[in-house]
């Protein structure tokens, strides 16, 4: 406990430093952030906060820092985030503050087996005061907890708070602030004898280790050490105090078991003190027959009826993907793409335009135009975690999972992988066994992660048409679907090899808690929403932004002065035929022309066209509509030139314009390939076309995908840069999707075709294109086999599967 | 003569940016940062 006095009479300051313990879902991230107002995620997965979070609250003159450390249902040594846990609460992790107090957060619903882990922390010593939460929870099941009673009892303070309502707030910073000053003291539980002196003697061996190990460690510490007998303090000791102290360690343990497992000893003196507490304590109303929430548990964790509502809740995402997004995307693509023209005209020909025009806007706004899909997906799953769907989700995918020879452990952050792998990764801390630990990380990376989401989104959009399937089913929502499924496909067979192989363990049982339904809270939800979304808009104004200037100047340098003599003058031979009125006609000028009405007409004509691309889906339909548009364009024109002799001129120097304006276009065109092909990106690409070519791929789709393995959305920045670069976006056409769809071969062919879409959709949903990924997989294995191996399996089987798809699908003329 | 100074200082901030991020994402991996490196903690 530290106290500042800074000067002046009355600016005497207190700082504390306290630490957030409980279960998971006790409400303990909820109550850290209205303590402290840090904004943090809340989440129903046990576990979700791997990492101790700092945060600072005040209460009167005192500052207190409150640590809020992985929830956890015990102290016991054997998995990292609890032993995390306990080093915070002893103040032995480095940049950690050692904590003057502690919160133990208690459920009043589950309060029994919240208090297991409470009396762990009671033993410690610290000054503690009991968070007493989900007090409405608890009387919805007939549960009444006597706050004043269980405070006596256990001789700690209890305050009732509702974090999300700001309920009790006050008075546990007020109760705390006292506690820090008049602290009281640890637990006392009543273990047999032969279990005490056991306790007492490993205390006493320790403390003559203590030199070495650093640190002086506490009774409880020996206690927790004698019952668990295994974990990274076991091994420390070990390593210290070599086979000698080994050897009396298990001597110390045979006899404090006197013939019994310690583990027993110590959860039936726990619980044995819990359940006589719990009498006086606790109510506990009987009620006949089933609740709400047995029943609705019911359905959501049956086989059957529990499939059908997960499969049918992910269906509606995904279709919803397609169905909403539409005119959000559109918005953006529309505001890209006036800025795109809009600066175009500002600056003059040269490389700062193309820099801008080229490069950063189509790289930046080609992602950004995918913001409405993203909120979209986090929309869907910030309810559902809010509701409490995701735990019964979990649930019924272990049974799934366990036949894969998985720890059902390991499907809750893979379930997260499908948002993001890096959290997913540190997410599996949780799982005490080593090697269901390494096989979950290895098998995380194939869930399909938000940023795959743009790359199916566009290749989707480009090449499965808008129709639906038995009258309700949009096509599209569901090949979205389809590639979501691409991954955990390929998973199974991983995961059976690795477990019934390298990281083979026996099955250990899986406890999932299931929390309450509750009904999704509008500011946790938006709040998702602002943290997801801003993230997304961040990547895209920094490192999207980058790498797009760095592939555009690729794609531009070096920028030959003789390609350019050489498309003039080839411009200029096409104008020769054609006298100055036609030649020098540019419907943006101000200039007075005889030919803009004539173009104004056919701009007229041109616009209905797209619009009936865009509402007809019917071939024939459209067809008739296009005729009809043309028959009035070309009444019109003659109209137009009827009126005069000078007219009629003009209408046929607007038809030499035409050609003339298709014939310069097309030089333009090849004037821009031609510089790509010579720049620095254009000879690289031909080096490693090849390799891709096989994939059905040419060599500006092996650049963007090369150019993606940092991180895999950079594709669409990459494709956006190259094809505006090389001339394939047209004045028309100034969407992503529509160039791709337009995008040619040097032969002329179409580039991209369904089975290309396939293939790069199916390369891009298992291949390991993620930096932060493989750095994390590095961190949290120790060693760089994993994400090296990791890497080198799925980027072999992308390609394969890739190769495989495309090959086939193009046998069958897709 | 102005574009290509502009367009060079450009370049240069993208690519030190590009490599600031890479150095970042290795001290991810050797475990001197805690936190695993993604868009949010940044």
């Amino acid at each position: 406990m530290t106290d500042t006095t800074t000067s002046g009479r009355h600016a005497r300051q207190d700082k504390h430093t306290v630490a957030l313990m409980g279960n998971p879902n006790t409400g303990k991230s909820s109550l850290f952030s209205a303590l402290t107002g840090t904004r943090q995620k809340v989440a129903n997965f046990p576990g979700v906060t791997v990492e101790a979070k700092i945060g600072t609250a005040r209460f009167e003159n005192s500052e207190i820092t409150v640590i809020d450390l992985p929830g956890t249902y015990s102290l016991s040594a054997r998995s990292p985030d609890e032993r995390v846990a306990t080093e915070a609460l002893l103040g032995r992790i480095e940049g950690t503050p050692k904590p003057d107090g502690v919160v133990v957060v208690l459920d009043a619903s589950s309060l029994d087996r919240n208090l297991y882990l409470g009396t762990q922390v009671l033993e410690f010593g610290l000054p503690a005061v009991i968070a007493l939460t989900m007090m409405d929870v608890a009387e919805t099941r007939g549960i009444t907890v006597d706050a004043k009673k269980l405070s006596e009892t256990l001789g700690v303070p209890v305050v009732v708070v509702n974090a999300p309502k700001g309920r009790g707030l006050d008075e546990l910073k007020a109760t705390l602030h006292r506690t820090l000053h008049h602290p009281g003291k640890a637990l006392e539980l009543s273990y047999p004898e032969d279990f005490s002196r056991g306790v007492d003697t490993l205390h006493v061996n320790l403390c003559d280790l203590g030199v070495e190990l650093g640190f002086k460690p506490t009774r409880p510490e020996a206690l927790r050490l004698l019952v668990d007998g295994a974990g990274p303090f076991f091994e420390e000791c070990e390593e210290v105090g070599g086979e000698a102290w080994t050897k009396q360690f298990f001597e110390i343990r045979e006899l404090a078991g006197a013939g019994r497992s310690l583990s027993m000893v110590e959860a039936q003196t726990r619980y044995g003190a819990i359940g006589g507490w719990m009498r006086d304590v606790k109510q506990t109303e009987t009620r006949e027959g089933r609740t709400k929430t047995d029943v609705v548990d019911g359905i959501l964790t049956h086989k059957l009826w529990g499939s059908l509502v997960f499969i049918l809740a992910m269906g509606v995402i995904f279709q919803s993907i397609y169905s909403w997004s539409g005119p959000l995307m559109d918005a953006i693509d529309g505001g890209f793409s006036a800025l795109g023209s809009w600066v175009g005209g500002m600056l003059s020909d040269g490389a700062l335009k193309s820099l801008i025009v080229d490069g950063i806007i189509p790289g930046v706004g080609g992602v950004l135009i995918f913001l409405p899909q993203i909120l979209i997906l986090f929309l869907f799953i910030a309810v559902l975690e809010d509701l409490g769907y995701m735990a019964r989700a979990a649930f019924l995918m272990d049974r799934l999972m366990s036949r894969f020879g998985l720890n059902g452990r390991s499907f809750i952050p893979m379930l997260s992988g499908f948002a993001c792998a890096v959290p997913a990764i540190m997410g599996t801390r949780v799982i005490e066994d080593r090697n269901t630990r390494l096989t979950t990380i290895f098998l995380t990376p194939f869930m399909s992660c938000s940023a795959r989401l743009p790359v199916y989104v566009l290749f989707i959009a480009a090449f499965v048409p808008e129709m639906k399937v038995l009258g309700f089913i949009e096509l599209q929502g569901l090949v979205l679907f389809a590639m979501y499924w691409v991954g955990v496909l390929a998973a199974i067979p991983t995961a059976l090899v690795l477990k019934k192989g390298i990281l083979k363990s026996k099955a250990t049982p899986f406890l999932l808690e299931l929390p309450s339904y509750k009904a999704p809270r509008i500011k946790a939800v938006g709040r998702t929403l602002i943290d997801r979304g801003g993230s997304f808009i961040k990547r895209a104004g920094t490192i999207i932004l980058a790498v797009s200037i760095l592939v555009w100047a690729a794609g531009y340098f070096p920028h030959s002065q003789a390609v350019d003599d050489q498309y003039d003058a080839e411009v200029a031979t096409a104008e020769a035929p054609y006298d100055e009125a036609t030649v020098e006609f540019d419907p943006e000028s101000a200039d007075p022309s005889a030919l803009l009405p004539f173009y104004e007409v056919d701009s007229a004509h041109e616009a209905r066209v797209a619009a009936f691309e865009e509402e007809l889906q019917d071939e024939a339909e459209l067809e008739t509509a296009i005729a009809e548009s043309k028959k009035q364009r070309n009444a019109e024109m003659a109209k137009l030139a009827a009126e005069s002799r000078d007219a009629t001129q003009a209408l046929n120097d607007y038809a030499a314009w035409k050609d003339l304006n298709d014939a310069r276009a097309e030089i333009e065109n090849q004037r821009a390939g031609h510089h790509l092909e010579n720049s620095l990106l254009g000879r690289a690409g031909h080096l490693i076309e090849p390799a891709v070519k096989p994939l059905g791929w040419d060599w500006r789709i092996g650049m963007a995908a090369i150019a993606s393995f940092p991180a895999r959305e950079v594709i669409v920045a990459t494709l956006g840069t190259i094809f505006n670069l090389g001339g394939d976006q047209d004045e028309e056409s100034d969407s992503l999707r529509e160039v791709v769809k337009d995008a040619k071969r040097a032969d002329g062919t179409p580039l991209f075709t369904l089975a290309t879409g396939l293939s790069i959709m199916v390369f891009f949903a298992l291949c390991a294109q993620c930096a932060a990924t493989l750095a994390v997989m590095r961190r949290e294995t120790n060693s760089w086999k994993w994400p090296v191996a990791s890497f080198l399996y799925m980027t072999t089987l992308a390609y394969l599967a890739a190769l495989v798809t495309y090959q086939v699908a193009h046998a069958l003329g897709a | 003569m102005l574009e290509t100074v502009v367009i060079i200082a450009i370049v240069t901030a993208a690519a030190a940016f590009a490599g600031w991020r890479a150095w970042q994402t290795l001290r991810v991996a050797k475990g001197a940062k805690a936190c695993g490196g993604c868009e949010k903690c940044e």
